[in-house]
């Protein structure tokens, strides 16, 4: 358990020197920070004003939309409320997760009115960062009408973390004990939970305006919610850019509309996004995510806003044309940033990352081609045949680099002891980044150990879509037929086997998609051709065209959630 | 909040940070990376405590009364307000969108000021949510025109509460689950304060002031 403190500690660099190891004091107040950052909560819907009224003996809900972070298990409702037309001597407020808080509210004359507050218990934690929506509640029970006047939501913080993931809580050395090499507690650790603070230590809510649907705001085409555009301000994520905006707006067409446009506009030209509405019923839609201004950290003198703006990016919600629309609640919240853009396989234990190929730091290149690639985890090269080219920075890569291969040469990548990796037993899960084309005459063959000729495994685009492959004990080529991801655009492929030589289990994904897999016996090792290759061709007289940007092959099965942890990890680094 | 680190962005960290074997971390890596990364992922965690604007006219706030020389309540505005590693609370950056009708035929100019106050528990009935003010404040004068204008504080500082303010306050208090198996349950204590909008309509006749939105953010004016 790692303990969360009430304020950060000031994390000095001053005693990062090199040939020194870092002190238990450096350590500690990186922990401790890291476990703040992680879990001291935060505004997941901020302060709002509104003006309910629940009358006697009845009940109202409103729409609401919040985003948590993944360690937040409480969350805190703070709701401004008082009697109406007398005393309310019980009534009852419903959180997020449908629970019941019964209070008492007086009729006290403004401004004395009364706070309550209201923990909801959550039912789990949101390791996805997920936009959760729903409603919230008021009854009125006994007692003059209820009024509402205002209400925020927060992340209550934690009293301490786990030290896994999604709390990445990090232990503190304890007096004399050495940095082991245990979770949470080593270097990777360390460099493990900053990744994910990146993404878990977000701004959460940015804006918030509810209303009721019993009594919607009405905007005609052409006009706009707010007569003033309201203000947000996102964090500063990367280098002068912020992860984007997005608008949950909970709208419906007004009664005998047929459609409208709602948008989500700002200031800035070309930074809005729009959708549809053809319902006259009640729907929640998610504009977004558009550049923003974001909080310049160094700005002292402008109290962090930039120069460029007023206070940060002023926005509205349109009816852009169509009939008129019905609006009934607002929340802007920041996307989440990617975690985990550093990284490594480490996590997993040395003794199962086998490959680990990057081709923008990993590869030496000289005069344009490739001429090494190699794996820093086993300290292997690539023997190569051919010279792929190298090209770098790739648009659709996150402007990375990649290895750039050519039909119209011989030349793949090999690794002389790809037979090694052997599915039977506790398995085999490659992840592959890269794009590949089609060719008409001959099976692209995308990646694999061995050859369909050759026995092995592989991907490969065919006459029948893209597939994975696997030999049987008979002989028989057996397919994993995805089918219906076409050639090009950058993708993440995982290809995976598991289970003893009994019975095999093959399974092909693309990016987050549906796995199609295949099942047979006796899983027959390449005897032929041993090497790791790229675009070779079944037959090994014809070569495919493709890129790939890396390539992972881990020596057993991954569980979920270090799938997850890799599947974010190549999507941040690559941008996809 | 603020820039406390050596970068106003966040340190990418090449893949093989975490050398395989025996081998050492890379000390510039860990100077920027994780010393540097840390501190501006704290620099940028400032959250959005109050965001709010008013449709149109006829949903704004405003005091119960705009008689000319005399101060009232526009808004009051709970906040639950996080610490500095110095002690005090992480500064408060507060913007203002506020009008002066001119409905009266007067559209003399009105003087805003707000202020944080530190807040008590409130469960009972007709006990004022406050004990001590905070010592800083901001005074801020809207235009003349029938329209209205985003107001921040003249002093180019941000609000909080000192360490002493933050001695004498009562946090909050409640259970919470110590790990996700939630099978034990500590207390955490946030701190709550109260941001309190005053306007003082300035001229001869009433103004028809109103505050139609406000924003309240984490940001911190001066470093630690």
């Amino acid at each position: 358990m790692a303990g969360v403190p009430r304020q950060p500690l000031v994390v000095s660099s001053d005693p990062v020197r090199i040939g020194y190891a870092p002190s238990a004091g450096h350590w500690y107040t990186i922990a401790r920070t890291l476990n703040w950052l992680h879990g001291d909560g935060g505004c997941c819907l901020p302060w709002c004003t509104v003006d309910w009224t629940i009358l006697t003996s009845t009940s109202e809900t409103y729409p609401v939309a919040l985003r948590s972070r993944p360690a937040t298990t409480h969350r805190l409702w703070m709701v401004y409320a008082a009697g109406g037309t007398g005393n309310v001597t019980e009534a009852e407020f419903t959180d997020l997760s449908a629970a019941t808080h019964t209070f008492q509210a007086t009729t006290l004359t403004d401004p004395g009115r009364h706070l309550f507050y209201f923990v909801e218990d959550c039912s789990a934690q949101d390791a996805d960062m997920g936009v959760q929506t729903g409603t919230i509640g008021f009854e009125q029970i006994a007692g003059g009408t209820l009024r509402v006047h205002g209400i925020a939501c927060y992340d209550l913080p934690r009293p301490s973390l786990d030290e896994s993931y999604p709390d990445m809580g990090v232990e503190p050395p304890g007096g004399a004990s050495p940095m082991v090499d245990r979770d949470g507690e080593s270097a990777g650790g360390i460099a493990e939970s900053v990744g994910y603070a990146r993404r878990h230590a977000a701004r959460l809510g940015l804006f918030t305006w509810l209303g009721d649907e019993a009594d919607p705001e009405t905007v005609a085409s052409g006009n706009s919610l707010f007569d003033i555009s309201p203000l947000v301000m996102p964090r500063r994520v990367g280098d002068s850019t912020s992860t984007g905006i997005t608008a949950h707006v909970r709208a419906r067409l007004a009664s005998g509309g047929s459609s409208a446009t709602l948008r989500f506009d700002t200031d800035n030209a070309g930074d809005d996004d729009s959708t549809s509405v053809s319902s006259t019923s009640w729907a929640w839609y998610t504009l977004g995510p558009i550049n923003a201004t974001n909080e310049d950290s160094a700005d002292n003198v402008d109290l962090g806003a930039r120069t460029s703006a007023p206070f940060g990016e002023l926005f509205n919600i349109d009816n852009q044309t169509g009939d008129d629309l019905e609006i009934a609640a607002v929340i802007v919240t920041e996307s989440p940033a990617a975690a985990l853009d550093h990284w490594t396989p480490q996590r997993l234990g040395e003794d199962d990352v086998e490959l680990w190929l990057d081709a923008e730091h990993l590869c030496t290149v000289a005069g344009g081609d490739v001429t090494a690639w190699a794996c820093p985890i086993t300290g292997r090269a690539a023997t190569l045949s051919g010279a792929p080219s190298f090209d770098g920075p790739d648009s659709g890569y996150g402007n990375r680099s990649v290895v750039d291969f050519d039909d119209s040469i011989p030349e793949h990548l090999a690794f002389a002891d790809g037979s090694q990796w052997d599915p039977t037993g506790d398995g085999l899960t490659v992840y592959w980044v890269g794009e590949w084309s089609s060719t008409a005459s001959a099976y692209e063959y995308l990646f694999g150990a061995g050859d369909i000729a050759n026995k092995g495994w592989g991907v490969i685009e065919d006459g029948s879509g893209l597939r994975g492959f696997a030999i049987d004990g008979g002989g028989t080529v057996r397919y994993a037929t995805e089918g219906t991801t076409a050639p090009g655009g950058a993708a993440i492929i995982r290809f995976r086997m598991d289970g003893d030589n009994g019975t095999i289990e093959a399974g092909i994904r693309v990016n987050r998609g549906s796995e199609a897999t295949v099942s047979f016996t006796n899983y027959s090792a390449s005897a032929g051709t041993h090497d790791l290759q790229f675009f070779r061709n079944t037959a090994g007289d014809k070569y495919g065209s493709g890129k790939v940007g890396a390539f992972l092959v881990v020596n057993r099965e991954v569980s979920t959630a270090e799938d997850e942890r890799i599947m974010t990890a190549l999507e941040s680094r690559f941008g996809l | 909040m603020t820039q406390s680190g050596d970068f106003d962005y966040f340190p990418p960290l090449p893949p093989g940070f975490v050398a395989h074997g025996d081998r050492p971390v890379d000390s510039s890596a860990w100077h920027d990376h994780i010393a540097g990364g840390i501190n501006h992922l704290r620099d940028q965690s400032g959250q959005i405590l109050a965001n709010w604007m008013a449709t149109s006219t006829g949903d704004e706030l405003g005091p119960n009364d705009d008689t000319p020389g005399r101060w009232y309540e526009a808004a009051r505005i709970p906040l639950i307000l996080r610490m500095r590693p110095d002690g005090r609370t992480h500064g408060l950056v507060v913007h203002l969108r506020c009008w002066n009708a001119g409905t009266d035929g007067d559209t003399t100019s009105a003087r805003w000021r707000w202020y944080l106050m530190t807040g008590l528990e409130n469960f009972g009935v007709g006990i004022e949510p406050f004990d001590y003010a905070a010592a800083d404040g901001a005074d801020a004068t809207v235009g003349t025109s029938a329209s209205s204008e985003w107001l921040t504080g003249d002093s180019g500082k941000s609000l909080y509460l000192t360490t002493a303010q933050v001695a004498r306050s009562r946090p909050l208090g409640f259970s919470v689950d110590s790990s996700r198996a939630g099978a034990a349950q500590n207390e955490v204590r946030p701190l709550l304060a109260w941001l309190i909008v005053g306007v003082e309509p300035q001229g001869t006749a009433n103004t028809g002031t109103t505050l139609r939105g406000y924003q309240v953010r984490e940001f911190d004016s001066e470093g630690f």
